[in-house]
């Protein structure tokens, strides 16, 4: 066989498996890279370190998986080192073992098998309890490897004691004495086979990695919502595609990046609305899982933020993500020397460099108006969305931020009596602030309990009069066709009516709002 | 070449050890920045060494501890000491009675600046050799991590005496583990603690025997929470409660623990009985107390007379009405019976409420928290820690003078004496105002507490970077003789049940509760009830 030719076969194996591991890893796992990088505690402080030394063996393991877990947060550089050691180790394996270069490509069979191990996790991320294990077995199988590759050398180098046998032994060359040379064409056949074998188990690695479309849109929500970027929050959930409605996490996500933008009462039903199950192998909290500190802390929650954030830290271990929300609601609160400790664990994580006093001034100036409530004892039971629904729904009076927040809980909660006494509150408010303009899905509700209730006089509000005469169209169009059932009124109204509050009111019933 | 590189190694090490008095400094007029801060604090003759971390910024940094006796001392470099143990112990014997200089040295921009010399002067009488406590995560509701710790005071040594983890495997198998007790300072051997969900009980331990208890009865309210063993027989008093938990949406104390119900037991190890002792329904009884002579019996309790038949509800939104004071009850050792109730301390008068009374080894003083409301506070930042007279008679509400001495005005919660009586141990979140630390304070004969030093580690900054509380820590003159095997494997033996027998009070009371007065009210929207089951 040609050398050109020999080379380019031994280097198609690993030139495969490293652009598919970054095709895996990049083009479609991206976002849960960095979400594993925020659910993997890392630090360098000698507590952390000894406290995982402790452990032995599997503790020093699980240093060197949570390092590379820990790159993740880049997630190029973090799949770069994934990938690099996934190749070492099938290079290793080829080394030790004596297959002939033609059946390398099954070498990368093990690695290819721990690559979809950890592509095919999605939400179990939330509740593995080991976090910064997940290449422990990778780590070990390099050690085991490498030494086996050692104690070979060493063994034919004692036994035999010539330099061909060692470079034979380095390059996977292994030949024996007495055994016969195969003839290119079969090694071609071999190399074919094998290469056939590498490329059914990454079919099947590409099979199993989790692509659930959802769950990435919520990992890229929630890595904007992390940065305060509500325009991207609200960009990602117009891709939402037609025929899969969200979960509620997104709807969450959504709602809050709309609040952040003052935009929920112009264009809160302009986004999709869904309650999606959760593509997950367990029914558990997830909304509160992986969402649930976030809402609670912009929302001005900061003890639930906390508490959530404290107990899953309990369960899961000292996690970046738990911490920086942890600091996070310290300095909301005002516990300067709390998130000063967070704060330096952080700073203890090759990634996270954090200035308390710098980082977050701005994020928390925002949420500060919020905070003007009464404390009382409470509880939500995990239950995130409803409790918050519920707290502002009720809540009466508070600054302009928390009222506008209550007007927006009671309208999602179709709240009638909720409603009024918070619009009421609000419309010298807009008088004053919005040149007497109304956002628009306050105009409908206003309207619509106004008509259900019938004894309410909107002739002072300012009621525009394009959706006053919406309003009144859909009115005649829904008496015409009364006779029909909510199915089909719901599809027939949906292009004209489907971003309004009334069809909201009407056709988005029994959502589950956990 | 390998020669070499020892002889480099052992120059290295060499150097790095020895450390020199900067000759040239100048001298700061304010006291360095060490953490933790201990300047002032009186020390035990045979407590560990007191390493510090220095916070000043500088590019070197010398440390000399000193007695007026051995004026050399131990020179220590670095940011963070980490002092021989040996020779701390030698320095500290020779200034016994006397004071522990350290003199901070820190060189910054090329130049050493020498800082006041921090005191501690240095007591006769020695903390007890061990202490125990539970090392936990200041979480609410999930308790995973948790481990029973023994720490000997003399050095750095941590011993785990049980490990939550080795049952927490997943929800169903998921245990917390609380209120480790000894008698007499277990000098006798006899040890308990409780085991909470999956294979609940009490494990009791005398000497070489164990057992798990089943303290739950169909006739009391739970099974045994909060302990108090009698000093000398046989028997622990109980607190049962029905306890909750809620949460606050503003407070920074973030959580309430509320005690929706409470009596007190007595648990007879030689015969697995149980008794009641105060169960009188509208009185939240919790927190009992031996004193050292077994003839007294202190506890806490609040009057509270249930309105609706929610009583989670109405505490809930009254929180701040549940206050607490100090009663006692003769026990007689041969009758075996209480007498009746007497007031140490009404609390609720002065609007205070009071928790967790501890007598002192020689019978004088009556240690305890007191806070604006309720009985759990450790998340209270108004605990303060008190102590008065035991013989003191029910005092009377003036503003002029409370029948107690706030000994310590920061957030107090757990404490205990030492088997002298000298030292005073307590837990308190005034580091952070969440992580709980040990302190320890000298006592002196004239009823005055020092200041505070906190529990000293091998790394000073391990205060700093645990992320765990310290939690009911005690005192022990001997250690556990367990093994942490041997407890593990009576946590997993069955419980045995114990049997009720009774009142152990001379004039029994009666159980039955008033009848509400008001239907019940709905607790609007909110979903609260995060109960523990006992």
């Amino acid at each position: 066989m040609k050398k050109t030719q020999t080379i380019i076969f031994r280097l198609l194996p690993p030139l495969l498996f490293i652009s598919f591991c970054l095709f895996v890893l990049i083009g479609i796992r991206k976002e849960y890279l960095v979400e594993v990088a925020g659910m993997t505690p890392f630090y360098l402080t000698p507590t952390y370190t000894s406290q995982l030394m402790s452990q032995g063996v599997w503790g020093i393991a699980t240093w060197c998986s949570s390092a590379i877990c820990a790159c993740m947060t880049q997630p190029l550089l973090g799949a770069s080192i994934l990938t690099l050691l996934l190749t070492l180790l099938a290079l290793l394996l080829q080394c030790c073992s004596k297959l002939k270069w033609a059946w390398a490509p099954l070498c990368y069979l093990p690695s290819l098998f721990l690559l979809g191990n950890f592509t095919s996790r999605g939400y179990e991320l939330y509740t593995f309890k080991e976090s910064g294990t997940e290449f422990n077995w990778l780590i070990i199988a390099i050690v085991v490897v490498a030494l086996a590759a050692l104690l070979r050398y060493w063994w034919t180098k004692r036994r035999r004691k010539t330099s061909k046998t060692i470079e034979a032994c380095q390059t996977g060359k292994t030949r024996q004495t007495g055994k016969s040379t195969l003839s290119s064409k079969t090694t071609i056949i071999y190399f074919a086979i094998a290469l056939l074998a590498m490329g059914l188990m990454g079919w099947h690695t590409y099979q199993r990695t989790f692509k659930d479309e959802n769950y990435r849109n919520i990992l890229r929500m929630k890595q904007a919502v992390d940065k305060n970027d509500w325009q991207k929050v609200l960009d990602i959930a117009l891709q939402q595609k037609h025929d899969l409605p969200p979960t509620r996490i997104q709807v969450c996500y959504t709602r809050l990046a709309l609040y952040k933008l003052g935009l929920a009462g112009e264009s809160l039903y302009n986004y999709p609305d869904g309650d999606s199950d959760y593509a997950a192998p367990t029914v558990n909290q997830y909304l509160r899982l992986i969402a649930g500190p976030q809402l609670y802390y912009f929302l001005g929650k900061p003890n639930y933020a906390y508490r959530w954030c404290m107990e899953d830290m309990v369960e899961y271990g000292l996690r970046p993500q738990y911490l920086s929300y942890m600091l996070r609601a310290s300095l909301l609160n005002g516990e300067q020397v709390l998130a000063r400790k967070y704060a330096r664990q952080l700073n203890a994580h090759p990634f996270y460099q954090i200035d308390t006093e710098l980082d977050y001034k701005a994020e928390c100036k925002a949420i500060e108006p919020l905070l003007e409530y009464n404390n009382i004892l409470d509880g939500d039971g995990g239950h995130v969305e409803a409790y918050l629904l519920q707290n502002y729904a009720t809540m009466r009076g508070g600054t302009r931020q928390m009222v506008t927040l209550s007007l927006d809980c009671a309208l999602i909660l179709k709240d009638i009596n909720d409603f009024w006494p918070l619009f009421i509150k609000m419309l010298p408010v807009w008088e004053h602030e919005n040149g007497n303009k109304i956002p628009r899905h306050y105009q409908e509700a206003a309207l619509l309990f106004a008509n259900l209730q019938g004894n309410i006089d909107l002739s002072q509000v300012n009621i525009d009069a394009d959706i006053k005469e919406r309003f009144d169209n859909l009115i005649a169009e829904a008496n015409a066709n009364s006779q029909y059932g909510d199915e089909y009124n719901a599809t027939r109204l949906r292009p004209l009516y489907g971003n309004t509050y009334w069809y909201y009111f009407f056709f988005t019933t029994g959502l589950k709002t956990n | 070449m390998r020669q070499y590189i020892h002889l480099i190694a052992i120059l290295i090490l060499a150097v790095s050890c020895t450390a020199e008095l900067p000759k040239d400094s100048k001298l700061a007029q304010e006291p360095a920045n060490v953490f933790p801060d201990n300047n002032g604090a009186t020390l035990p003759p045979n407590i560990a060494p007191m390493n510090l971390r220095i916070d000043n910024e500088g590019d070197d940094y010398i440390t000399h501890i000193h007695t007026k006796a051995d004026a050399k001392g131990i020179v220590v470099k670095g940011k963070e000491t980490d002092i021989n143990t040996d020779q701390w112990h030698k320095l500290l014997q020779s200034a016994k009675g006397d004071t522990i200089y350290t003199t901070v040295y820190v060189r910054h921009n090329g130049s050493w600046t020498q800082y006041p010399e921090l005191k501690n002067p240095v007591a006769e009488e020695e903390v007890d050799p061990y202490i125990s406590y539970r090392l936990i995560q200041p979480s609410y509701v999930d308790y995973e991590d948790i481990y029973i710790c023994q720490r000997r005071m003399s050095d750095f040594e941590e011993k785990v005496i049980y490990d939550n983890r080795d049952f927490s495997v997943d929800a169903s198998t998921g245990q917390c583990v609380n209120c480790h007790a000894y008698q007499d300072y277990n000098r006798t051997g006899r040890m308990q603690m409780h085991l909470r969900q999956h294979q609940g009980g009490t494990i009791i331990i005398d000497g070489k025997e164990q057992r798990k208890m089943n303290l739950k009865t169909d006739s009391t309210l739970s099974a045994g929470v909060y302990p108090a063993w009698h000093p000398t027989l046989p028997l622990i008093a109980y607190s049962v409660n029905s306890t909750g938990q809620v949460f606050h949406t503003r407070d920074t104390q973030k959580v309430e623990v509320i005690d929706y119900g409470s009596d007190l037991i007595l648990f007879d190890m030689n015969t697995n009985k149980v008794y009641d002792i105060d169960c009188d329904p509208n009185e939240y009884e919790t927190f009992p107390a031996w004193t050292p002579d077994g003839q007294t019996l202190f506890f806490c309790a609040a009057h509270y007379e249930q309105q609706t038949d929610n009583i989670d509800n109405e505490l809930d939104d009254g929180f701040e009405s549940l206050r607490y004071n100090i009663y006692s009850r003769t026990y007689n050792t041969q009758t075996m019976k209480f007498g009746d109730k007497h007031t140490v301390l009404d609390a609720t008068a002065l609007n205070k409420s009071a928790s967790l009374p501890r007598v002192s080894p020689d019978g004088k003083y009556l240690l305890f928290t007191l806070g604006d409301y309720g009985q759990f506070h450790i998340w209270h930042h108004s605990a303060r820690l008190c102590i008065m007279p035991c013989d003191s008679s029910a005092n009377t509400s003036t503003s002029s003078g409370a029948p107690y001495t706030v000994l310590d005005n920061q957030h107090a919660s757990y404490h205990s004496w030492s088997s002298n009586g000298r030292w005073i141990m307590f837990a308190s979140r005034r580091f952070d105002g969440n992580y709980s630390r040990l302190y320890f304070a000298y006592f002196d004969q004239n009823g005055i507490m020092h200041k505070p030093f906190m529990l000293p580690q091998k790394r000073p900054t391990y205060n700093d970077e645990l992320f765990r509380s310290y939690n009911v820590p005690e005192w022990m003159v001997e250690p556990v003789g367990a093994s942490k095997s041997e407890l593990e494997q009576t946590a997993r033996t069955e419980a045995i049940p114990a049997i009720y027998a009774g009142s152990a009070l001379t004039n029994p009371m009666s159980k039955e509760r008033k009848k509400p007065t008001v239907d019940a009210v709905s607790g609007a929207s909110q979903v609260r009830g995060n109960k523990i089951n006992y």
